[in-house]
């Protein structure tokens, strides 16, 4: 019994939740506001991008790379969503083809990593020049305002529940199983753990990780499609330090930096915990400044229990 | 004999139309307070560093691109150069880079401590500067500085924020970076003039956006949910139209108001809608060609100019905006 609850304990999206809980407990219980339906609604809406991006950096990582380009890229996709909505392509294109460009730019960077042999970090930090560079260069540093129907998955409710939110949710459960139930998932995790074994069991690890970074650039997409929707405009600045929230959101659901490991329910937690904190700040009238602080603190414990763990599995 | 009438006639009239073309008024924008004294003997070339990266440096270059086109025929050429990202090590290198190249003057963004030590060194090679904008705190050689004072702009901030609330009620602060000295002057003028006349204002946080409207609309939400009575919401820098776009959505327009600053469209279309109850503008395009102008006259005439010029503090409300602006388009 006292097995079994350790073992629950050590797995990382559970203790990841547990934070989750106590931290929503205390806010409700010291603010009025916090479990009101209005607010848990505000909450999930204001997650959903983080939410989407942690899953696209969490596959990343997992196999054992990183992308420091997705806030920009995901800026950059909500610029082509703006222009392709003004050149009246149909919303039911827009979705597709802006989801195609995050792809291919993403395989840029899968390419350069794999191929051309440029460390992850050098790589995806040129890519996010090279984006935010474009999106600098298309909207001449103005917000481009448009109208279409596209943007209801950035503004749009189903009842209460945000579009948006929906998205993220359907995004986690359908990468929760691809991760855990395919054989893909597997091959993911396996290129991240050990290479050399991946490769003698047969895995084509270059064509998993070009596949990944792909996912992580359709993902961007996705998410620049809700951020643009949200404001009916694209700014060039819109992802400007989304990566470091990513990155955070996937550290503190249990992923870990090393790869080969993680689960998506613990990134989309990792996601929330993070939404909960900036959300809490704002009804506990607590200093902004505190709030940063918290978060930096919070990403170094969450990177520090998992150095502790690889160390006591050295051992 | 009428044939030497209709040649003097002629004649007479082409030296008038001369004159007159001569000495006719040049059509100026409006903000052109500051005019060419004379046309230079000598080519005088001179630079403007800025940046580009958001919609109030657009409103900049268009004031670079006018007083460009009016100095064309008066000797002179204007460059543009922008400087990539805000930071001291652009600028820095920036200002080096226009002292290799020559330049007569340079009207420079300096807003950084540290870079004074780079206009000094311009100032000695010959070379006037100007700064605008915003500059750091330690003095420097440079001719003149052009800008807000945005202690002075956060009160009248502060003005329109007791003017649309009575004077009593809930007001939250979304500011653009914390430590960065323009956006703490704009939140401390309003918040000081507001302790000082209007003790029933609360002010229920401060939360930085780092310029990002979807980050200042995810705030505002959070605070439309913490505080029902919510009455403003003030952002001293970037993104005014997020928490407008939540103030829309939340269907509180006219209840909830938002003061922010700068009159680019993105925050006017919200100022026609009534989101936005008050957008002051610190002139940019006026301070571009101003500093340009400051620069041409010095070199050309030896005019000076006061250490500093304060640039005005221009309100646009729903109540007057089509006056400036015309109607919504």
């Amino acid at each position: 019994m006292k097995q079994t609850a350790k073992n629950i304990l050590s797995n990382k999206a559970v203790s990841a939740f547990l934070v989750l809980f106590v931290m929503s407990l205390f806010v409700g219980l010291k603010s009025p506001y916090f479990f009101t339906a209005g607010n848990f609604f505000n909450v999930l809406r204001q997650i959903s991008i983080y939410g989407i991006l942690a899953v696209a950096e969490a596959l990343v990582i997992i196999t054992g790379n990183i992308d420091l380009s997705v806030g920009y890229l995901f800026g950059l996709c909500g610029v082509f969503t703006a222009v392709l909505a003004n050149a009246a392509v149909p919303a039911f294109l827009i979705l597709p083809l802006v989801m195609l460009i995050g792809a291919l730019i993403g395989c840029f960077s899968g390419f350069l990593v794999t191929k051309v042999g440029i460390s992850a970090f050098i790589a995806t930090l040129g890519v996010q020049n090279i984006c935010r560079g474009s999106a600098l260069l298309i909207t001449g540093g103005n917000a481009i305002s448009y109208k279409s129907s596209i943007s209801v998955l950035g503004a749009g409710y189903l009842g209460s529940w945000p579009v948006s939110a929906l998205i993220m949710i359907s995004v986690g459960i359908f990468f929760a199983w691809v991760m855990q139930y395919t054989q893909f998932g597997r091959n993911v995790f396996a290129s991240g753990s050990n290479i050399r074994s991946a490769k003698l069991a047969g895995i084509a690890v270059d064509r998993v990780r070009i596949t990944v970074f792909a996912i992580c650039g359709a993902l961007c997409g996705l998410c620049g499609i809700i951020q643009s929707g949200n404001l009916h405009s694209a700014e060039a600045a819109a992802g400007a330090g989304f990566e470091l929230n990513a990155i955070a959101a996937v550290v503190i659901g249990g992923t870990s930096m090393a790869g080969g490991e993680g689960t998506i329910i613990g990134v989309l937690i990792g996601a929330a915990i993070m939404g909960v904190l900036k959300n809490a700040f704002v009804l506990l009238r607590i200093s902004a400044y505190w709030q940063i602080i918290v978060l930096g603190f919070v990403v170094i414990l969450a990177v520090l229990a998992d150095s502790l763990k690889q160390k006591r599995a050295e051992r | 004999m009428k044939k030497s009438i209709v040649l003097l006639l002629t004649v007479l009239l082409l030296a008038a139309s001369m004159f007159s073309s001569c000495f006719a008024e040049e059509e100026l924008p409006f903000y052109a307070s500051i005019t060419a004294e004379k046309v230079s003997d000598e080519p005088v070339r001179l630079v403007m560093l800025a940046f580009d990266t958001n919609p109030f440096f657009n409103q900049i270059k268009n004031g670079f691109n006018a007083v460009s086109d009016y100095l064309a025929d008066k000797n002179a050429t204007v460059d543009w150069i922008s400087m990539g990202d805000m930071t001291s090590e652009n600028i820095i290198a920036a200002i080096e880079n226009a002292i290799s190249m020559k330049y007569d003057g340079i009207a420079v963004i300096s807003v950084f401590d540290g870079v004074e030590t780079v206009i000094n060194k311009a100032v000695d090679a010959g070379i006037q500067v100007v700064t605008f904008v915003a500059e750091g705190n330690v003095p420097s050689k440079r001719m003149t500085s052009i800008g807000q004072n945005a202690k002075s702009a956060g009160k009248t901030a502060g003005e329109a924020i007791e003017a649309f609330t009575g004077g009593k009620g809930q007001v939250a602060v979304i500011t653009g970076t914390f430590g960065a000295v323009q956006h703490e002057d704009r939140m401390n003028g309003a918040l000081d003039y507001l302790k000082e006349n209007d003790p029933d204002i609360e002010i229920v946080g401060v939360v930085e956006n780092n310029d990002s409207a979807t980050t200042a609309y995810n705030q505002t939400m959070d605070f439309l949910t913490a505080y029902p009575d919510l009455k403003c919401v003030y952002v001293t820098a970037g993104g005014p139209f997020g928490a407008c776009q939540a103030i829309k959505e939340m269907g509180l327009t006219g209840k909830v108001g938002v003061v922010g600053f700068d009159h680019t469209p993105e925050n006017l279309e919200y100022v026609y809608s009534g989101e936005m109850i008050a957008a002051v503008s610190q002139d940019p395009e006026g301070q571009a060609w101003n500093s340009i102008m400051m620069l041409y006259n010095n070199i050309v005439n030896g005019t000076t100019y006061d250490d500093h010029v304060a640039t005005p503090n221009v309100v646009v409300n729903p109540e007057n905006v089509v006056e400036y602006y015309g109607e919504a388009k």
